[in-house]
């Protein structure tokens, strides 16, 4: 009887041990996710002052979020992914290589280089407003502007050009813009990101795109974490869904449910729309910062914009 | 004699003005959709046919069609208080569904 009692103590005790341990996985688990979003590095700037090194945060962000991929897909060379779903479905892949044989954004690109040698009235040219003649200068897109504190985009960036020289811009989403923005990108094919998070603004606008990618909105209640994470490499219907990292590598893209070339704002709209959200403005803040976060997550990819997707 | 002809009267009355009441019941429901849909859209995360479900109700409305109007506005008010539920569930949990 004695005996008896000892064992139920026993396993009592063990019982209790057990829901005591398991709360402290679930603590564990918690903090980890906040270290996820909160864990700040402090560097020191040489006079004694304490400050964040924002790179490095989002570089640490950036790790985890190549790992969550490389993990899942272990057979996919990294790199690769900077094609889309067709870095993981071999079938997809081979219909995608066909197109790409004669690729349907070609005329694009074409229409893309003259429409950015033309001169505008003034005698000036887009090249006169970037960066080395705006050759081979997609990777630096987007970028944080410091002095107007917002994300800059390609696209915007092209717009801004046009203002400076008294033009009207175009309309955002397709057309003559992306047909530039295609030129643009087929001239910076191979060169890896250069992104940077130079202060605290431009991390702020990094965590509202961030923040963006895994809330859940819309009627069906799904966040892009949902389908381009959760669902990575699983059916969607008769479509299998693509990784979110190398999103923004490819831009513009010529889809061919679009048949014609597109901003990846464009499709960020439709994405919300297939969840039933009311999508935002093409180039709203809202979706800079969106592309600001998958670029920075990208950050380790190369540009093989423009390009051709379901 | 006297008696009847009130108990008519009242009963005309009642009969005549019970569309009109169900009507502003209706626009009530409308106009508050309408309000908690901007507030839904101000914390950006507005569904994509609250707003027309919104303006099909006010059409019927007008149209005298409160059997129409009416399911559709407690629709569309019933998806922006679901809408600004999710904004606010987003706030406090979207760290959650980091991997």
């Amino acid at each position: 009887m004695k005996k008896l009692l000892l064992m139920l103590a026993a396993v009592g005790i063990s019982f209790l041990a057990g829901c005591n341990s398991s709360e402290q996985n679930n603590t564990k688990s918690d903090s980890e996710k906040s270290d996820k979003v909160l864990d700040v590095k402090v560097v020191d700037d040489g006079s004694g002052h304490q400050l964040i090194d924002f790179q490095q945060q989002v570089q640490q962000d950036a790790r985890r979020f190549k790992e969550f991929y490389t993990a899942r897909a272990a057979d996919v060379d990294a790199k690769d992914f900077n094609n889309g779903v067709y870095a993981i479905d071999p079938d997809s892949r081979e219909q995608w290589q066909e197109i790409e044989e004669f690729p349907p954004y070609e005329f694009a690109v074409d229409e893309g280089k003259q429409l950015f040698e033309h001169p505008f009235p003034n005698g000036a040219h887009y090249a006169d407003c970037f960066k080395k003649g705006g050759i081979g200068i997609r990777q630096n897109f987007p970028y944080f502007d410091t002095k107007t504190n917002r994300v800059i985009t390609l696209e915007l960036a092209i717009n801004d050009c046009r203002i400076l020289n008294h033009q009207l811009p175009y309309e955002y989403g397709q057309g003559d813009i992306e047909k530039i923005a295609a030129y643009m990108s087929f001239t910076s094919k191979g060169k890896v990101f250069n992104l940077s998070v130079p202060n605290q603004a431009a991390y702020d606008a990094y965590l509202a795109g961030k923040k963006f990618f895994y809330s859940k909105r819309g009627q069906l209640n799904m966040s892009c974490e949902n389908c381009h994470m959760g669902a990575f490499g699983k059916m969607l219907r008769a479509d299998m869904v693509g990784p979110a990292y190398g999103h923004t590598t490819s831009s513009p893209i010529y889809r061919a449910a679009w048949e014609s070339i597109g901003s990846l704002h464009k499709r960020y709209m439709e994405c919300n729309k297939n969840v039933r959200a009311k999508p935002f403005a093409l180039q709203s803040e809202q979706y800079r910062n969106l592309e600001y976060f998958e670029s920075l997550m990208s950050a380790d990819l190369t540009m093989n914009g423009p390009s051709s997707r379901k | 004699m006297k008696k009847i002809f009130q108990i008519i009267i009242i009963l005309t009355i009642s009969f005549f003005s019970a569309p009109s009441q169900a009507t502003e019941n209706i626009q009530q429901v409308i106009d508050r959709a309408s309000e908690k849909c901007r507030e839904a859209e101000n914390l950006g995360f507005e569904w994509a046919y609250t707003r027309e479900m919104i303006q099909s109700a006010q059409k019927a409305l007008d149209a005298k069609q409160p059997n129409i109007a009416g399911p559709l506005a407690t629709r569309a008010l019933n998806q922006a208080l679901n809408a600004i539920k999710q904004a606010k569930y987003a706030e406090q949990h979207w760290q959650d569904f980091i991997p």
